[in-house]
């Protein structure tokens, strides 16, 4: 190569599509390459060029399906590539005066073949495209701070302490002294039976004047709670935390028992966590004590995402400590009060009510109460409560829901029977603002109190929807309504020929399509599952879609809940107010190409929609 | 064939004709006057052109001597970079500071250079059937011609482009105000949205004119329009 050719070398070298491509790849190329100036308005490719791989140097070119709808914009440093393969019938133009450079057919393919890493981005699926995506994500942590990325078994001290079943409480005990343990593992032959610990001697023989002669098996726990040796550390604290234990049997996946995890070896590994939060939370003196908490979430995930923590377990954590902080304040709250006039049950929904919440998040909740409940004797008591949490959790960074979607609201403080007839008429006349409650409160869970009255409701709703085909194309129809971006064209996100925004809105234009695609699926085979991922899966082993639709739309909903996650973790460093908002400027060329095949997934998945239930998309 | 394009040719191959009794047998100069004029009625994206650019140790073509030269071909409107090609020539003279400054060879460089006779016989070899194109073409003509006179003891006849003039025409076509600052390479670059290049090294200002051509013959003409090479000549 003529030297002098360095200045468009280099140019090449800065192409994200061609920065796999190794130095001794990238010196030959610019003698291969053609050089053509397009003025605006001249359709591209070229009539006279030959296939091969176009990149953008300056300009912009357009690109149109049949119908004439912008399909995608490129823009400098933009790879475009015209083969077999490429779409027909696209219409592709020059908007703006172009330089661009061609790479002939036979050379681009023998790039492919030699330099895989390179053929990746052109060759591979989109989903497989998208898989390492989030590979890539969880890979960009700071090994210094991924403490919590260490396997269980790396934290285990010592060989378990076991004893059989038929031995005595008084041995069991003695044996426990001995080697200085608080729990000991129950096993019959090599198999794990059950769990004793300090606290099932004192309160399940000592308290109850158990003999100590009888056999250890009368007082032992039975249904445990396992963790796999190569689970993450991370995983582990999160089961002391959901199951409020203080053990952990390791059990490997053939059943052979390897050891205990106690939570003071995972302390010894870690700063803030959902473990202490929770536990601060629970004992939390007064509403002070539960904000204070509160305002230490933003930390968590900060933390969380620093230590590559991936798109469920991050939601999980997050959810844990703002379940803990309700339940506190309904704790203190009823402490004000005395006790409930009737039963009921305090449900959270919105993304807590998925588990998908992040550090950004309204407070959204409602009560569900017994149907022996009396406005004029027991209202009073009820909405004292609702304000009582509200306002407390408002004071520990979760701010009242806009959309007044709260218990505090009388409509969403309601007996039973009360919220059987909501449901009926929301799923009976579905128009637009009761959809969007219909779609708000079947995310429901129940965080305290008696959670069999929201599964009488459930049981008694979830049919009707099943069963409503109005009811379900209104909620393909929100699903629908927002239409995905086309990509990013030099600083900006492209959303369709007129509106070009300077921000990514992740949850406008990522997160909430999927969530209300996923709720779509769950509500029409009347599914329980929750969480975005569990019920896109649950909904294609049911046949709801396809496994492989399935798979592509986790992925794509995990990618832009990471990429969220570590733009509010950026955010929570810088002190910075949070939100949903990515400056496209921040993301490398790399993502850019990610988040255009997470856009066109969900945009795949909306068309699919769109045709099976009849609807066209209106925004 | 059209009257200005049947003009154009007959002076050219009268000029080449005549200088090649003059050229000694067997040089380069000669061999290159031999050979056959490229097609002048041919639309400009079918013609081979050599996009040409030195640079020297001063301006004055009489006293000053070519110290490196740079260029691309374009076929139509293509240009492949694997043409690209650039060598430093030795001036056997010293290289002046005010020039120096601009180009940034230094003496040093320039030692290392090829002489200026194997320059000039890559030149013409790759000018054959094909047409020169430069911005502000005077100066690479100048130059070109000098050059042979020493070392044949006569000049070259060949077609010649300059962007610099068709550039003046479309403004004055447009009746658009202009002046030297308007018609500079890297101004008139920025005007068709081309890439700010590092300027005065032989190699990029040749690619950079050659995009440039490609801009100015697409402003004029659409992609169906006919504009044969003869209305882009200048009569050097």
């Amino acid at each position: 190569m003529a030297a002098e050719l360095w200045e468009i070398r280099d140019f090449i070298a800065g192409v994200p599509a061609m920065e796999s491509l190794p130095a001794e790849a990238l010196d030959g190329l610019p003698t291969e390459m053609t050089v053509r100036y397009l003025r605006r308005g001249r359709p591209f490719p070229p009539p006279d060029a030959s296939p091969g791989l176009w990149l953008v140097r300056s300009g912009a070119i357009a690109v149109r399906d049949t119908e004439g709808n912008l399909v995608d914009k490129l823009g400098e440093s933009d790879p475009f590539l015209d083969d077999e393969q490429a779409p027909p019938a696209e219409q592709v133009d020059v908007i703006e005066d172009s330089l661009l450079y061609h790479l002939p057919q036979p050379v681009f393919a023998q790039l492919l073949e030699e330099y895989p890493a390179f053929a990746w981005r052109f060759e591979r699926t989109r989903s497989e495209r998208l898989q390492q995506a989030l590979q890539r994500l969880a890979g960009q942590h700071d090994a210094s701070e991924a403490l919590m990325a260490a396997t269980v078994d790396a934290l285990l001290r010592r060989a378990p302490v076991t004893a059989p079943p038929d031995w005595s409480i008084r041995q069991a005990a003695e044996r426990m002294t001995e080697a200085q343990v608080s729990a000991l593992l129950i096993v019959e032959g090599e198999r794990l039976v059950g769990l004793i610990t300090d606290r099932d001697l004192r309160r399940r023989c000592v308290v109850s004047d158990r003999s100590v002669d009888e056999p250890v098996q009368r007082i032992m726990s039975r249904d445990l709670i396992t963790v796999a040796p190569e689970a993450l550390a991370f995983e582990a604290s999160l089961l002391f935390s959901r199951h409020n234990v203080h053990h952990l049997p390791v059990v490997a996946t053939d059943g052979a028992l390897v050891g205990i995890l106690s939570t003071s070896d995972l302390l010894r590994h870690q700063g803030t966590h959902a473990i202490h939060l929770v536990r601060d939370a629970l004992a939390a003196p007064d509403r002070q004590a539960v904000a204070r908490v509160g305002a230490r979430l933003p930390d968590l995930q900060a933390q969380l995402v620093a230590m590559g923590g991936e798109s469920e377990p991050l939601g999980e954590a997050m959810v844990t400590v703002t379940d803990a902080l309700t339940r506190r304040l309904l704790e203190l709250a009823q402490d004000e009060l005395g006790p409930a006039p009737v039963p009921w049950v305090w449900a959270t929904l919105g993304s807590q009510g998925r588990c998908e919440q992040t550090a950004h998040t309204d407070q959204d909740h409602a009560l569900i109460l017994d149907d022996r409940f009396e406005p004029a004797a027991h209202g009073d008591w009820f909405a004292r409560l609702a304000s009582y949490v509200a306002d407390g959790l408002a004071a520990a960074g979760l701010d009242y829901c806009p959309g007044e979607t709260m218990a505090v609201t009388p409509a969403w403080r309601q007996p039973l029977a009360g919220w059987r007839g909501l449901f009926r008429d929301w799923i009976e006349h579905p128009e637009p603002h009761s959809l969007m409650l219909a779609t708000n409160f079947f995310d429901m869970r129940p965080v305290a109190g008696e959670p069999t009255l929201l599964e009488t409701l459930w049981d008694d709703v979830r049919p009707w929807a099943v069963d409503n085909s109005i009811f379900l194309r209104g909620l393909a129809n929100n699903a629908l309504a927002v239409r995905m971006p086309l990509g990013f064209f030099r600083r900006l996100v492209v959303v369709d020929d007129d509106r070009h925004d300077d921000r990514l809105d992740l949850k406008r234009y990522g997160l909430m399509p999927i969530v209300d695609i996923a709720r779509l699926h769950a509500v029409r085979r009347g599914l329980a599952d929750l969480h975005t991922v569990s019920r896109l899966q649950a909904a294609a082993r049911a046949g709801a879609l396809s496994t492989e639709a399935a798979d592509e739309l986790v992925d794509a909903w995990r990618f832009f809940y990471v990429l969220r996650a570590r733009h509010q973790a950026g955010q929570v460093r810088r002190g910075e107010p949070l939100d949903n908002l990515l400056d496209p400027d921040a993301l490398s060329g790399l993502e850019r190409d990610h988040l255009r095949d997470a856009f066109r997934v969900v945009d795949d998945h909306q068309r699919w929609l769109g045709r099976h239930f009849d609807v066209s998309g209106t925004s | 064939m059209h009257l200005p394009t049947l003009l154009h040719r007959w002076w050219l191959q009268w000029r080449r004709s005549r200088r090649r009794t003059a050229a000694e047998e067997g040089t380069a100069l000669a061999d290159f006057l031999a050979s056959p004029l490229p097609d002048l009625d041919a639309n400009w994206d079918q013609a081979e052109y050599l996009v040409l650019d030195f640079e020297t140790t001063g301006l004055d073509s009489r006293k000053d001597r070519l110290l490196s030269v740079g260029w691309v071909v374009m076929q139509g409107a293509t240009i492949p970079l694997g043409s690209a090609h650039h060598r430093i020539i030795n001036p056997a003279m010293g290289i002046p500071e005010r020039s120096a400054v601009i180009h940034c060879i230094t003496d040093d460089r320039a030692a290392e250079g090829i002489p200026e006779l194997r320059a000039l016989e890559t030149v013409l070899e790759a000018l054959k059937g094909r047409i020169l194109v430069a911005h502000n073409a005077r100066f690479e003509i100048a130059f070109l011609q000098a050059a042979c006179q020493r070392l044949y003891g006569t000049g070259l006849a060949v077609p010649v482009i300059d962007t610099l003039q068709l550039a003046r025409r479309g403004f004055e076509r447009r009746h658009l105000p202009h002046g030297p600052g308007e018609l500079r390479l890297d101004s008139l670059r920025l005007r068709y949205h081309l890439p700010r290049y590092h300027a005065h090294h032989a190699l990029i200002d040749a690619l950079g004119t050659a995009e440039l051509f490609s801009a100015l013959c697409q402003d004029r003409v659409g992609p169906r329009g006919r504009l044969p090479v003869s209305r882009l000549l200048s009569p050097f």
